[in-house]
């Protein structure tokens, strides 16, 4: 835009191109040319698409359910949460402020509830993705068994991170004596077949009553023995990082160690940490779905990994039942795998377009 | 060695350094980076410490402020006694709250001295914030204002940039800031103008000069520049392979140096008027700091060297004048009854033409 004030301050006049290149340039920091770089990458547009459609599921199915219930036992919907044959222990229904309670818009048929009528239906116009063996309905059973499978990819990838990055940097940061024991503790815990030691501490915790259930011991334990790799990569960072003359500077300034490490140079480490968390999540969704694959999961969760294994006997004639679980892991896998290269391509300062 | 400036009071005396010994334990060796360093900074005094490349300037001034990168660097011996507290002594909570606040730095390269992930105006913020109780928009409010003071146009704005929006000059400019924000006693500039080009260098140095000036704060301004210290200095200190091996008044210096590496660092300087033979050397290069020369370390390249005493003792620092040190056997008594004994007669020349007038 050629505005009426720089006629009147008599400075040249841009055109509207140039005007909109600066405008562009104006936010040209770090995440605004990495935004710009993804957005060029078809792929990875894809897999950030697809995580999205994920994450956007397993939200509204956490919601919906316990909005469901909530409706439920403030009364405004029918039925008894104690009894299990209550209309709202069947079905997970919308209601909204004005319609009668006893006739909800019907979303869903619950994902525990099952009808031993409908078992083994091919998919059909009411039940898209048929029914299982014991008739639930699958769309259910997929839509609802997003929020456990993602939260445990998520809350697993986490922890191994904040460990991993926390034992890094202070290794990375001090070097010597702490850092020559870090490294032994993480060849020791890489020396070890990781899925046969899950298996193996799953087993030895079987009985085991904490909240949460079974797959609580398994995120604990996969974060106590998972944050090797990301405390490596944070730690051969921080080498570089901590050589930088702004860390001397702000040494200068008077600042801590602790606040160095962590506001200082974690932050500029930032980036391979996005990398890893995003294709580390496609990897523990991909453990924890084998585990329970190999039945060593929660069989009381609604998650693709317990479906996949309840069903798996089942390919041959019912290939409907254990195909839209196994289909969702491999879709979430392919999504993050998709974004965290291109996250990985987009990250890389030695590019520049 | 406390006679040295009695000339002036002594109360004057902002920093003093000791004996100060800086050791750096490598996989090579044992590099002696400073071997024996005494000077005197005085308040609202410029002083220059100059000397090649690898002559402990710049480990001197990260002993001053005990942030020698430790491994492999460590501070062996001597005292830094800082408003007559012996800041070695010193807890680290303590001497945090004294870097920052009544001794700032600025850095050689201002493109790799600020965090490229935070805006200028978090960082200078952030030295505020450090050590003065103030609100994050308070902190704010005043980065602006140091901005506007040390020349940053519009600083308003800018203050939300980024370091890599920035040029070369002004970023050192936004460094300047942050050792102001807290007004400091005591500036140590380690060669703040060595990466800049040379009309942004007479800036900068304009810059700290005026605001050392405005501050009444005392600079210990290190470079290997002479026309720098010429145009800066009060007082200049020669370092050569971790001594102090000439330091007084900046006149005196520059019109008669004392010390045969002085004379030769003056010599060596290019002038566009002289002929293109009377440009001086210094023979040699600057000795390996894992097996320094023994005693004297400038003996295998000096002019005058006398055999048999250079490399066994190590000279005193002699007060030549009021406020005038060397650190010679020309001048010692071992030196002068050497001399006497051979009947040779070693005289220091004096440099062709001075810069300083």
């Amino acid at each position: 835009m050629a505005t009426a004030e720089q006629e009147q301050t008599g400075e040249f006049l841009l055109d509207e191109k140039t005007l909109r290149e600066i405008e562009t340039m104006k936010g040209a920091g770090q995440w605004s040319i990495v935004w710009r770089r993804i957005k060029k990458d078809k792929m990875g547009m894809l897999g950030l698409y697809i995580v999205l459609f994920l994450i956007l599921m397993a939200f509204s199915s956490w919601i919906l359910l316990g909005f469901d219930n909530w409706l439920t036992s403030q009364g405004y919907l029918l039925g008894d949460p104690l009894n299990p044959r209550s209309f709202n222990n069947l079905y997970i229904e919308l209601w909204l402020p004005g319609m009668p309670a006893d006739s909800p818009l019907v979303l869903f048929q619950h994902p525990r509830h099952h009808f031993p009528e409908l078992a083994k239906l091919p998919p059909s116009f009411k039940h898209p993705f048929g029914t299982d063996g014991i008739g639930h309905d699958m769309v259910s059973r997929i839509f609802f068994g997003a929020t456990v499978s993602l939260a445990l990819g998520f809350i697993g990838q986490m922890t191994t991170v904040i460990i991993g990055t926390f034992l890094g940097s202070i290794a990375g940061f001090y070097g010597g004596a702490i850092d020559d024991i870090l490294q032994r503790v993480i060849e020791l815990l890489y020396s070890m077949p990781g899925f046969i030691l899950m298996i193996f501490i799953i087993v030895l915790f079987e009985d085991v009553n904490i909240p949460g259930g079974r797959y609580a011991v398994v995120v604990i334990f996969f974060s106590l023995i998972g944050w090797g790799g990301t405390a490596l990569i944070v730690r051969s960072n921080f080498f570089s990082l901590k050589q930088q003359d702004f860390v001397e500077a702000e040494r200068a300034l008077g600042a801590s160690d602790m606040r160095i490490i962590f506001k200082h140079i974690l932050p500029n480490s930032l980036a391979p940490l996005i990398i890893i968390v995003t294709l580390g999540i496609a990897n523990t969704i991909f453990l924890f779905a084998a585990l329970a694959f190999f039945g060593f999961g929660d069989p009381n969760a609604v998650s693709w990994g317990d479906d996949l294994n309840k069903w798996q006997n089942e390919l041959l004639y019912f290939p409907w039942m254990p195909m839209f679980p196994a289909l969702f892991i491999f879709f979430t896998v392919l999504g993050f795998n998709l974004l965290g290269d291109a996250l990985r391509d987009a990250l890389d300062p030695r590019l520049k377009d | 060695m406390k006679s040295d400036f009695m000339s002036r009071p002594s109360e004057e005396v902002l920093l003093e350094i000791n004996r100060l010994k800086t050791y750096f334990f490598t996989e090579e060796g044992v590099v002696k980076a400073i071997e024996s360093v005494d000077l005197e900074v005085y308040k609202s005094e410029t002083l220059g410490l100059v000397g090649e490349s690898g002559s402990g300037k710049s480990v001197t001034a990260l002993s001053i402020l005990g942030i020698v990168p430790d491994p492999p660097g460590k501070i062996l011996d001597g005292e830094v006694i800082f408003h007559g507290q012996d800041l070695r002594k010193l807890s680290d909570s303590d001497m945090r709250k004294i870097r920052g606040n009544q001794i700032a730095m600025i850095f050689q390269d201002p493109m790799t001295s600020l965090n490229p992930v935070f805006t200028v105006g978090d960082q200078i913020s952030e030295a505020i914030i450090l050590h003065q109780k103030v609100t994050k928009k308070e902190a704010k409010e005043k980065s602006i204002k140091i901005m506007s003071l040390v020349g940053i146009p519009s600083a308003d704005e800018r203050v939300d940039n980024y370091p890599f929006e920035f040029s070369g000059g002004m970023r050192q400019r936004v460094m300047i800031a942050m050792a102001l924000s807290c007004n400091p006693e005591l500036l140590i500039a380690d060669e703040p103008s060595t990466s800049l080009d040379v009309t942004i260098q007479a800036q900068i140095l304009e810059l700290l000069k005026a605001t050392s000036e405005e501050f009444d704060m005392s600079i210990i301004l290190i470079t290997h520049d002479m026309g720098v210290i010429a145009e800066m200095c009060d007082r200049v200190a020669v370092m050569y392979a971790g001594f102090i091996c000439e330091i007084g008044d900046i006149m005196i210096i520059f019109k008669s140096p004392y010390h045969p590496y002085t004379r030769g660092l003056l010599g060596a300087i290019p002038r566009p008027d002289a002929a293109r033979d009377d440009l001086q050397i210094i023979r040699g290069a600057i000795p390996n700091l894992i097996n320094p020369p023994s005693a004297c370390r400038f003996h295998p390249r000096c002019d005058y060297y006398m055999l048999g005493l250079c490399e066994n003792i190590l000279p005193e620092l002699v007060e030549i004048e009021p406020g005038h040190s060397v650190r010679c056997h020309l001048y010692t008594d071992e030196g002068k009854a050497w001399m006497a004994e051979r009947g040779d007669k070693r005289v220091i020349g004096t440099i062709p033409k001075s810069i300083a007038g």
